[in-house]
């Protein structure tokens, strides 16, 4: 039987949801923040993705070390291709995940930061 | 107008643009004084809260046209003092906003994300939702008695 911890995807843009899709899995819609009347707060799935820590991987889900996801720009039709290696943590007791997906125009793949229990562990080039 | 606690204002002939700080970290708060300003307490996320980053209730504030204030970001380097709840240590970041004289600034965000609580966080700033600035290159943990 599989264990799964939750990983919390986020999106800062102004406007404009981004999918993403997982391993091969479903597209997974990620809203853009609301803007000021949160301030600014990012947006997030309905629903979280998970990481597998235990069992038999599936599409559409995270696992330890390499993952190939493709991302959607907001607004636009170019999917790019990020590889998101997550580092395996012997021992440690996985709260919760988070990405954060931050774009910089419609053509360069994003940046990305992948974090454990608050902490960032995996993440892409500057801007 | 006095400003309260940690809130930080720009002079009255500063045209600014809000900055929200972002605390990604789970349950520690972190304080933050930007170019010498007051401190400003930027609360944790909460696992309780679907893991949404904390932010403060007041933003801080981007110097767009006008006289510069301690506290305020402008464009170019800013000098940022961080410190958490866990650590003593302050931790320096210099975070460089680039000047971008063709577009209309709604807001800035700067999330900042620790690897650990001594060292200098990353950061991501964003304008208008798009990344502009950030080093957000993560060098991943070496497991202890891995080659």
């Amino acid at each position: 039987m599989a264990t799964t911890t939750n990983v919390y995807l986020f999106n800062g843009a102004e406007s404009g949801a981004y999918q993403l899709m997982i391993n091969g899995g479903n597209k997974v819609t990620v809203p853009a923040t609301a803007g000021d009347s949160v301030n600014w707060v990012p947006g997030t799935s309905t629903s979280p993705a998970t990481l597998l820590t235990d069992g038999t991987t599936a599409e559409g889900q995270f696992n330890f070390n390499a993952n190939q996801v493709q991302v959607q720009h907001p607004n636009s039709t170019t999917i790019s291709s990020i590889s998101i290696n997550i580092p395996d943590t012997p021992g440690v007791n996985i709260d919760a995940c988070q990405l954060y997906v931050f774009f910089t125009n419609y053509v360069n793949p994003p940046t990305w930061l992948f974090l454990v229990n608050g902490f960032v562990v995996a993440g892409t080039a500057s801007a | 107008m006095q400003p309260a606690t940690g809130e930080i204002m720009a002079t009255d002939d500063a045209i600014t643009a809000p900055v929200y700080l972002f605390n990604c970290a789970n349950g520690v708060p972190y304080t933050v004084t930007i170019n010498g300003g007051p401190a400003v307490v930027v609360p944790a996320t909460s696992a309780s809260n679907y893991w949404y980053p904390g932010t403060p209730e007041n933003p801080a504030y981007l110097l767009l046209a006008g006289t510069t204030s301690a506290g305020c970001f402008n464009f170019g380097d800013n000098q940022l003092v961080i410190q958490t709840a866990t650590v003593p240590d302050m931790l320096s970041v210099t975070v460089n906003v680039p000047d971008l004289p063709m577009v209309q600034i709604d807001a800035g965000q700067l999330y900042l994300v620790f690897q650990s609580y001594t060292l200098p966080p990353r950061w991501a700033f964003l304008v208008n939702g798009t990344l502009v600035a950030g080093n957000a290159h993560v060098v991943p943990p070496v497991r202890k008695g891995s080659a």
